[in-house]
């Protein structure tokens, strides 16, 4: 790991708003995400995490507020150019291009980077063998199982040479022997790769063991951050999560 | 092995069709072929929207139209050699598609499809109800008859069939050649995605508005030389003829008869369907006006009931089963 005073920002928020009509999703959220973290993003159905990826995506500019990227004001561009910077994303729910091969999907990623389709290939072969579905990669997205699917959707994100990865719930859905082989690829990814990350992760036993620090929506605002450790002490934290008169045992 | 078994088929398909011409000297049996080629070409031109990009363009027609227009009035009123004439209506047609697909590609499903027939019918009404475009006189409903001004291959006026057979069978090959290339490259790979996940390939860094216009553009390039090729073989051209809806159909039909999103699939359906069209008009256009058509219709429906994914598809599946049995 890169030590702590080298240590650059990868990705700066400043009180985002994100407004839907009179519904306000993410309301004046303000982060940062240093290079080589992995920064946990967690809170209840609605508390506006997706929203705030989305908008650090690009697929909506947010209300007011501002994002930066090394360095780079990025708010409201447009999700193709986020990506060609260097942010990718996977999506909560898979979107596989079913009319494609496993290593044909991975290609569409890989050609953000490369120059021709030859070499997009090499890349995205390479890429299948790391998330492992080397073994796979000649068979149609149509026919890969809940855990495959994860797994491409890991490809083809990481195919197109992110310097910051977003990973909204990769673990949802998967019994606990496989999300344990996600966690193990996520570190792998950061730690081989040295790609920046933020999850977004419902399954508590897997974002504190993955992250450095964790954000805590609830309703559209931040109402905690801090270490998982600190987090998860957190009375804020534990009324939101697990309810007024409930604490966590651990 | 199957490389070398690839370039027989083509060495024999490249021999069939030069000679051709030569083995048929009855013009009528030419015609036949001439419209086959001609409805392949359209087909593969509307695959690489329709069906690699996925978008169900219905009015691929209006520039089929636009080529035949602009090129005939600029050789009818200005002397302008088609040739050059049909690279301008082309541009015309691209341009227009680039606009059109700037507000349409916005709308997604059926209500694209039925927007790009909107511009068809807008475009179709607006010639029909028109003595003067431009400057120039169409004279609406009637339209334009190209003059003879003499067998010579800059004015693309021939006394026989041979020559516009060959002419199509270039622009055939050409247009297999665009479709071929396109689907191998990267912008085979963009399309393919935006056919499927148009959210999913934006945030593979690809700029899916850009690329659609793209592939829209030379769809509609490609067609408007088709439609420009026509005029100057039937030597007239008028709203009903080359802005018809029934047409944009017919073309969106071959392509997915024959397997969208394939390179073969619309150029089989064609050759099998376009000749059938024909032949039913000559066995039962005298006799019972309609019932061709009624025949024809019932062979669509048989294939689409049968075969919903399309020709190609379907006996390249069943080919790979037998190849896989025979091991």
């Amino acid at each position: 790991m890169i030590a702590d005073k080298e240590r650059r920002t990868v990705l700066e928020a400043r009180n985002i708003v994100k407004q839907f009509g009179g519904l306000t999703a993410v309301n004046n959220v303000s982060m940062h995400v240093n290079e080589g973290e992995i920064v946990g993003l967690i809170g209840a159905n609605g508390a506006g995490k997706t929203t705030l990826f989305n908008m650090i995506a690009g697929v909506f500019p947010p209300t007011s507020g501002r994002i930066s990227f090394m360095g780079q004001e990025i708010q409201g561009l447009p999700c193709h150019k986020m990506c060609r910077l260097g942010i990718g994303r996977t999506y909560q729910i898979v979107k596989p291009f079913v009319n494609l091969s496993v290593l044909d999907n991975t290609v569409v990623g890989a050609l953000n980077q490369c120059k021709d389709v030859k070499s997009a290939r090499e890349k995205a072969r390479k890429t299948l063998d790391f998330v492992g579905l080397g073994h796979r990669m000649d068979v149609s997205s149509r026919n890969l199982n809940l855990p495959e699917l994860k797994r491409l959707e890991l490809a083809r994100a990481l195919a197109t040479e992110p310097k910051l990865l977003l990973l909204d719930e990769v673990m949802a859905g998967l019994n606990p022997t496989d999300s344990g082989r996600v966690i193990e690829l996520v570190r792998r990814i950061r730690d081989e790769r040295g790609i920046t990350i933020i999850v977004i992760e419902h399954v508590m036993k897997a974002i504190m063991t993955l992250s450095n620090r964790i954000y805590v929506l609830n309703q559209g605002s931040l109402v905690a951050d801090g270490t998982p450790e600190e987090v998860s002490k957190n009375p804020e934290v534990i009324k939101s999560y697990f309810g007024e008169k409930r604490y966590a045992k651990n | 092995m199957s490389r070398n078994k690839k370039w027989i088929w083509f060495g024999i398909g490249a021999v069939f069709s030069i000679t051709l011409p030569m083995m048929v000297s009855n013009p009528y049996a030419l015609q036949f072929f001439i419209n086959m080629l001609l409805f392949a070409y359209l087909a593969t031109g509307w695959n690489i929207i329709g069906g690699y990009a996925g978008q169900m363009a219905l009015g691929n027609g209006v520039y089929f139209g636009i080529g035949a227009y602009v090129s005939t009035v600029l050789f009818v009123y200005e002397n302008l050699s088609p040739w050059v004439g049909m690279v301008l209506g082309g541009g015309v047609a691209a341009f227009i598609a680039l606009l059109m697909g700037r507000m349409t590609f916005r709308l997604s499903g059926s209500y694209f499809s039925l927007s790009t027939v909107a511009v068809l019918h807008v475009i179709r009404l607006f010639v029909l109800s028109s003595n003067r475009l431009f400057g120039y006189e169409t004279r609406g409903a009637q339209g334009i008859y190209v003059p003879w001004r003499g067998q010579s291959f800059l004015n693309m006026q021939f006394e026989g069939k041979t020559e516009y057979y060959y002419i199509i069978l270039a622009f055939f090959v050409i247009g297999l050649f665009i479709s071929w290339w396109i689907k191998t490259s990267r912008m085979g790979y963009y399309l393919a995605a935006i056919n499927t996940n148009q959210e999913a390939t934006s945030s593979l860094g690809v700029n899916v508005m850009g690329m659609k216009l793209k592939a829209s553009c030379i769809s509609a390039f490609m067609t408007a030389l088709g439609g420009s090729f026509y005029a100057q073989f039937i030597m007239m051209v008028d709203p009903s003829r080359v802005l018809g809806y029934d047409l944009s159909v017919q073309i969106m039909l071959y392509a997915a008869i024959g397997g969208r999103g394939t390179l073969a699939g619309p150029v089989i359906a064609a050759f099998l369907l376009a000749p059938l069209n024909d032949l039913l008009r000559a066995v039962f256009g005298t006799t019972v006006s309609g019932l061709s058509l009624v025949f024809y219709g019932l062979a669509l429906m048989l294939i689409i009931y049968f075969i919903p994914q399309g020709i190609w598809p379907y006996v390249s599946e069943k080919l790979k089963e037998m190849k896989g049995s025979a091991k």
